[in-house]
C-alpha cells in the first residue's frame, strides 16, 4: 500500500521539520496531531504488509507505530519523525523488490 | 451483493477492507487510550488530598495572642499566616501560636504545606473593650461521630462563635486518643478552625482515663476538670463533673473574684434542687450550662438559670430514660446547640435546633 507509506512519510516530514524549526513546546500542535494520524494509518499499513506477507516491509510498519507513541511528546521531534520516515523508505524499496512474487501470490 | 467475476479483484477488495478495519481499530485504539489517559490524568488526578490528620484547630485566643494546632505533616513543612483586615501579617512559631496581635479583630489564617494553602479559616481575638458584645456556642454530649454531630458542628460553624463552650461528654464511650478525630475533631472541624474549644469534661471524659488524652489535645488549663476561662468580658468557670466539695470549694473562690461582665459556669451534671452549690452560684453567674440530659432544657433551679444543652449529637438512648425535667420551661429531645449572645448589658440565650430554627430564647438581665 504505496499510499498509506506515502501518507505515513510525509507526516513524518512535517513533523521532523516542525520539530527542527518550532521551539518547544508548541511543536507539540504538530508532533500530536501527526503522531495521531501515523499511529492510525500505521495500523493499516501493518494489515496491508501482513496480507500478503511481506517481512521487511511489516517489520517497517509494526516499528512505525511505537515511534507514533514516541511522537506524541514534544520532546525529540525531529529524531522520531525521521526515523519514521527512513523506516517507510526502508519498507518502499522491499515492497518494491518484493512486488512481481506478492502480485503472483495475490493472483494466485 | 455480487461477488467480482475476477478473484484476484476480490482479494484486492478483501485487503482493502482489511486495512479499512485495521485503521478503524487503530482510531478505537488511540480514542480509548486518550479517555484513558484523561481519565486517570485529570478525573482521579491527585486534587490536593487532605494533609492534616487533625486540624488545624484554634486552642486559644486572647487579646493579642492565638494558637492553632495540627496534626499530620512534618512541621518543618507547614507554614502558617494570620491577615488582619488591614493587611498585616503575622507569621506564627513553628509550635502554631500568633504572638503581636490586635484586639478584636478578625485574622484570616492560612496553612500551607510546602508552600501549597492546604487550610484556612478566621479567627477573632478577644476584644479589649468591656462593653463588646461577644458569641459563643454552648454543646454536650455530643462526642458520637454522627450525623446530627456533623449537623451540629455545621450549625455552630455558621453562628461564627468566639468560641465554643463544651459541658461534657465530648467523646462516647470514652475519651480515649483513637477515638478523639471520630468524635470531635472531624464533626467540628469547620467551627474548630476559627473558635477555641473549651471543654467542660463528663463522665464518658473522665471515666478510665482522667480525660487526660483529651485535655492534652485541646490545652484545656490543669488538669481540665476545673478552670476558669475569659474571654474579653466574658468568664466562664468550669466545674467539672457533678456537685462534690471540690467543686463547691472551686466554685466559691472563683465567684469570690470581682467581675463585671457576664460570667457563666459550666458543670456537667444539671443542678437539682436542694443542691449545696446552687445558693454558691445563685446572683453570681448569669446562667449554668450542663449536659448530662440528653436533652436540650431550659430551668431555673432554685434561683439559678439551667441550661442542659445535652443535644448535640449522642441523642437518648431510651426516651424512658430521658425524661423531660418536671420544672422546664423548655425541653426537647431535637439535637441542636445553644448559642449565647453575652454583653455587660445582657445575655441572649437561644436554643437552635440542627435545622437551624430558634427554639427556645431567653434573655438575661445583667446581674
Amino acid at each position: 500500500m504505496t499510499a498509506l507509506r506515502a501518507i505515513i512519510s510525509l507526516l513524518a516530514l512535517v513533523a521532523g521539520v516542525a520539530g527542527l524549526l518550532i521551539p518547544q513546546p508548541e511543536v507539540f500542535a504538530f508532533s500530536s496531531s501527526a503522531a495521531l494520524v501515523a499511529f492510525v494509518v500505521g495500523c493499516g499499513a501493518v494489515a496491508a504488509d501482513a496480507l500478503p506477507l511481506r517481512r521487511v516491509p511489516l517489520a517497517c510498519s509494526v516499528a512505525t507505530l511505537p515511534l507514533a507513541v514516541l511522537l506524541f511528546r514534544p520532546f525529540s521531534v525531529a529524531p522520531i519523525a525521521f526515523a519514521i520516515l527512513a523506516l517507510q523508505v526502508v519498507a518502499y524499496g522491499a515492497a518494491r523488490r518484493a512486488g512481481p512474487a506478492v502480485a503472483a501470490a495475490v493472483r494466485a | 451483493m455480487a461477488a467480482p467475476a475476477d478473484p484476484a479483484r476480490l482479494v484486492r477488495r478483501l485487503r482493502i477492507a482489511l486495512v479499512a478495519v485495521a485503521m478503524l481499530l487503530g482510531l478505537t485504539l488511540v480514542l480509548v487510550l486518550g479517555v484513558l489517559f484523561y481519565w486517570n490524568a485529570y478525573l482521579l488526578g491527585d486534587r490536593g488530598e487532605d494533609p492534616f490528620t487533625r486540624g488545624p484547630y484554634v486552642v486559644g485566643l486572647s487579646e493579642t495572642t492565638a494558637s492553632v494546632r495540627l496534626l499530620g505533616p512534618d512541621p518543618a513543612r507547614v507554614a502558617l499566616t494570620a491577615v488582619a483586615p488591614d493587611g498585616t501579617e503575622v507569621e506564627a512559631s513553628p509550635t502554631g501560636d500568633f504572638t503581636g496581635l490586635a484586639p478584636g479583630t478578625r485574622y484570616l489564617w492560612t496553612a500551607a504545606v510546602d508552600g501549597i494553602g492546604q487550610a484556612s479559616g478566621s479567627f477573632r481575638t478577644a476584644p479589649d473593650d468591656p462593653d463588646a458584645e461577644v458569641v459563643f456556642g454552648v454543646i454536650a454530649d455530643y462526642g458520637s461521630g454522627s450525623e446530627h454531630q456533623y449537623a451540629v458542628g455545621r450549625g455552630l460553624d455558621a453562628i461564627d462563635p468566639a468560641f465554643v463552650l463544651t459541658a461534657g461528654d465530648n467523646s462516647y464511650l470514652l475519651a480515649l486518643p483513637q477515638l478523639l478525630d471520630r468524635n470531635i475533631f472531624r464533626p467540628l472541624r469547620g467551627v474548630m478552625g476559627e473558635a477555641q474549644l473549651v471543654v467542660g469534661l463528663g463522665d464518658h471524659d473522665t471515666f478510665a482515663t482522667d480525660g487526660r488524652f483529651l485535655v492534652e489535645a485541646v490545652e484545656s488549663p490543669g488538669d481540665g476538670l476545673r478552670y476558669t476561662y475569659d474571654y474579653g468580658p466574658v468568664r466562664v468557670v468550669v466545674l467539672g463533673v457533678d456537685e462534690d466539695p471540690a467543686t463547691i470549694a472551686f466554685a466559691e473562690a472563683e465567684l469570690a473574684k470581682p467581675w463585671d461582665g457576664p460570667r457563666f459556669a459550666v458543670l456537667h451534671t444539671p443542678l437539682q434542687p436542694g443542691d449545696a452549690l446552687n445558693g454558691v452560684l445563685k446572683g453570681r453567674v448569669d446562667a449554668v450550662f450542663s449536659g448530662h440530659l440528653h436533652r436540650c432544657e431550659r430551668r431555673v433551679v432554685d434561683g439559678v438559670l439551667v441550661i442542659v444543652a445535652g443535644c448535640g449529637g449522642q441523642g437518648p438512648g431510651d426516651e424512658a430514660f430521658t425524661l423531660e425535667s418536671g420544672d422546664a420551661a423548655f425541653s426537647t429531645l431535637d439535637y441542636g446547640f445553644v448559642r449565647v449572645t453575652a454583653s455587660r448589658t445582657g445575655s441572649a440565650i437561644e436554643t437552635i435546633d440542627e435545622s437551624g430554627r430558634v427554639r427556645d430564647r431567653v434573655e438575661v438581665p445583667p446581674r
